[in-house]
């Protein structure tokens, strides 16, 4: 008898949706509506949405799994003290040196230095038509005022109901419960944890199929989500902050230049390898501009592509990526340095040493919030030199829609070469 | 009264005829004599008292129209009203009828968007306001345009050398003692024009709001006008300095000179869209619970006058504020700031 495998077609390939070529090509797509069209942006907008929340869904589970598991066994090895030597001694140094680069190239350049007064104008327009004029009361009580400094940061961290945390989705409660999870996890030293670190393994296997199968996806979801994104940038915004948005995405392809350079030469093996493992996260991170998303593919990229050590890829990378946020800190250095210039303010050498502790600061900061409170964590750099965040504000969240791919773009990658510093390569 | 005697009278009469065949024997006229007479007393009794207290009250009421009309007359019969003829037309409004056209006191210099000249013709809120309301009455209009100053402005009502002034000018008691405002035709607040960079040296810490209500550090005025006290009575920890213009104080809060001017919120927010370019160093604050509202000023004897500008005001559909009318005007300025370099 024929086997019934002889008459379905052999194996319809759809491997060609994971070329680079495919992606190029959704990718270019995708800007030329964005810019052109951007009626048909809004409507393949829903498809970027769905792709997105697909990913979004295996995020939680792949985390948890991820570092409550790879915690557990580090424990149980013996060797966990020589990676939290690592980790405490990579983690800030490369911070400072990010966001050193960044106000070194900021500084230099000079974006928002002798700005022409028909740029400011429009830059003006746009600050008037946002309406930040503030009404107010000389008597009665005073308004609550909304948090956005440190407190914010130690209030996101710790879970009073992991529950709560999980299905609200505060990556940073959850990073650490499952961190306390896992050490306690690898404590016990009882046979029967074997089955649970089991379990979580095959918890992390199975959603990592999910990432895989929707990466044949990902050609669409590039173009949906990038059409989208940038049919939402305000051209006149962007043509007026040209230089900033120049010297940040410079400030981003250095960084991202340097982080390649950091992962080849610790992984060993050849560029172009090495270049094609790193293609998933990149792409990744440029179209759905959340660094939580990219994880799972950063993660599988580091450990399964470039052959480090899982157990410590699978604990390092979901830290670099949450905590240290490269992208941020480095966006906004640059942004700071952006503000000062604008406002001609001379900062000297103690005011840079500021900036430079200041974005690393607000960068971290920005691990516990989403969304347009992202932007003002700004305001923990701006507050110490005294400068006004309102105003700017309103300028940066114009151009956002741009720029968060980049952001996103740095704290991924930058997170995995901070990872591949601190984790060894597979014997 | 003579027809309450008739019909009291009548059954008297009566009584009388029926009884007098019946008189035909002595006892029976003693007897009827006997009967009738109480009667006739106690009638002619109660007669008398009803006549007294009829005029009683009859004078009582005409004590107040007499006062009212002036005649010496205490006689109710006067059931008509007393022929004193009333003017036809409220006398203020008959005037400006008569001349057939309604002068207006306006400002001499121009303030947009209340009264600006634009190529060819007066423009703006109040010159728009003023002409509605000449339409309403069908006359022309006539525009005043010699006093310098709002005080002046205010002057020129109150000497009658105008019916009324509607020229941006600001209700206040002091005002008032001497002429009459309509209601408001646009309420606005008190507003700071907040260098945005010397606040953030003051905030330290504090929220905006903190920082306003406890204001130190150099505040502009314009010199002489009604915001020095204003800024002295809400402000008390603020340094006063006095500007000869607005554009002087703008000037100096835009170089970071001082720290905010105070003006009203209408001034203060204009700023912003005529200069969008010293946006981004400029914050703008409305202070909600103070008032600075403008309306129409009138001679402390046009009453009735008055009473029709309420009522135009009241009928007006489109209630302004200070957004719509920077709105209204937004062409205007766009207009303006184009030319200037």
């Amino acid at each position: 008898m024929v086997p019934l495998k002889a008459y379905i077609p052999r194996r319809v390939s759809a491997e060609w949706l994971r070329s680079p070529w495919a992606i190029l090509i959704s990718g270019g797509l995708g800007v030329l509506i964005g810019t052109t069209q951007p009626q048909v942006a809004l409507w393949i907008a829903p498809f970027g949405t769905l792709y997105l929340g697909l990913l979004k869904m295996c995020v939680l589970p792949i985390l948890l799994a991820a570092i409550t598991n790879s915690l557990g066994r580090l424990m149980q090895s013996h060797d966990a003290r020589q990676y939290v030597q690592r980790i405490v001694v990579v983690f800030p140094l490369s911070l400072l040196g990010v966001s050193a680069i960044a106000v070194a190239i900021a500084a230099l350049a000079g974006p928002g230095r002798n700005l022409t007064t028909d740029t400011l104008q429009t830059l003006g327009v746009l600050v008037n038509q946002s309406g930040v004029d503030l009404e107010m009361a000389l008597s009665g009580p005073l308004p609550e005022a909304s948090g956005s400094d440190v407190n914010t940061l130690v209030n996101s961290m710790v879970p009073d109901n992991i529950f709560a945390a999980l299905s609200e989705g505060q990556t940073l409660k959850v990073l650490l419960f499952a961190m306390i999870f896992g050490v306690s996890l690898g404590l016990v030293k009882a046979s029967t944890t074997a089955a649970l670190f089991d379990i979580l393994d095959s918890l992390y296997q199975a959603f990592n199929k999910v990432i895989y199968g929707l990466t044949y996806l990902l050609p669409f979801g590039l173009c949906s989500l990038l059409a989208y994104q940038l049919s939402q940038v305000g051209i006149e915004v962007l043509l007026s902050m040209v230089d900033f948005v120049v010297v940040a995405i410079a400030t981003f392809a250095l960084i991202y230049l340097i982080s390649t350079l950091v992962i080849w030469r610790r992984s060993g093996a050849g560029l172009w390898p090495t270049l094609l493992a790193l293609k998933d996260p990149t792409i990744l991170s440029l179209a759905t501009s959340s660094s939580l998303v990219c994880l799972p593919a950063a993660i599988t990229s580091l450990s399964d592509h470039l052959k480090f050590n899982s157990q410590t890829t699978n604990l390092v990378t979901p830290l670099a990526i949450t905590l240290c946020r490269f992208g941020s800190v480095v966006y906004f250095a640059s942004a700071t340095l952006f503000v000062v210039q604008l406002y001609q303010r001379d900062l000297g050498l103690a005011g840079l040493g500021i900036v430079i502790v200041g974005s690393i600061l607000a960068g971290m900061a920005t691990s516990g919030v989403t969304g347009i409170l992202t932007l003002t964590m700004l305001g923990l750099v701006l507050d110490p030199l005294k400068l006004p965040l309102e105003a700017v504000l309103v300028l940066f969240i114009a151009i956002d829609p741009l720029m968060d791919p980049f952001r996103t773009l740095g704290i991924v990658h930058t997170g995995m070469a901070a990872t591949a510093l601190v984790a060894e390569r597979e014997q | 009264m003579a027809q309450k005697i008739v019909i009291i009278r009548d059954p008297y009469l009566r009584i009388w005829t029926r009884f007098r065949g019946a008189i035909t024997s002595e006892w029976l006229s003693n007897l009827a004599l006997g009967f009738v007479l109480p009667i006739c007393l106690g009638l002619t009794l109660c007669f008398s008292d009803g006549a007294q207290a009829a005029p009683k009250a009859a004078t009582s009421t005409n004590a107040t129209a007499t006062r009212a009309t002036g005649s010496v007359q205490a006689r109710p019969a006067a059931s008509a009203p007393a022929p004193v003829q009333l003017p036809a037309m409220p006398p203020d409004i008959q005037g400006i009828l008569e001349r057939g056209k309604l002068t207006v006191a306006v400002l001499g210099q121009d303030n947009a968007p209340f009264f600006m000249q634009t190529t060819e013709q007066l423009s703006g809120l109040d010159i728009q306001l003023a002409r509605a309301l000449a339409d309403q009455l069908g006359v022309s209009l006539d525009i005043t345009r010699s006093a310098q100053t709002f005080d002046q402005v205010v002057d020129t009502v109150y000497g009658q050398k105008a019916d009324l002034a509607i020229s941006k000018i600001s209700r206040t008691l002091k005002r008032a003692q001497r002429v009459r405002f309509s209601r408001p035709y646009l309420r606005m607040r008190q507003g700071l024009l907040v260098n945005r960079l010397q606040m953030a040296e003051q905030t330290q810490g504090r929220s905006i709001v903190e920082t306003i209500r406890d204001l130190r550090g150099q505040v502009g005025v314009i010199k002489g006008s009604s915001y020095v006290g204003f800024l002295k009575q809400k402000f008390p920890q603020a340094t006063i300095v006095e500007y000869p213009t607005w554009e002087d104080v703008v000037e100096a809060v835009v170089q970071g000179d001082i720290l905010a001017a105070y003006r009203d919120e209408l001034e203060v927010k204009k700023v912003v869209r005529n200069r969008p370019d010293a946006a981004l160093k400029l914050q703008t604050i409305a202070l909600t619970d103070t008032q600075d509202s403008l309306a129409v000023v009138l001679p402390w004897s046009s009453a009735h006058l008055l009473a029709f500008v309420d009522q135009y005001l009241d009928t007006l559909t489109a209630q302004y504020t200070v957004d719509t009318v920077l709105d209204e005007y937004a062409a205007y300025w766009a207009a303006q700031s184009s030319p200037q370099p």
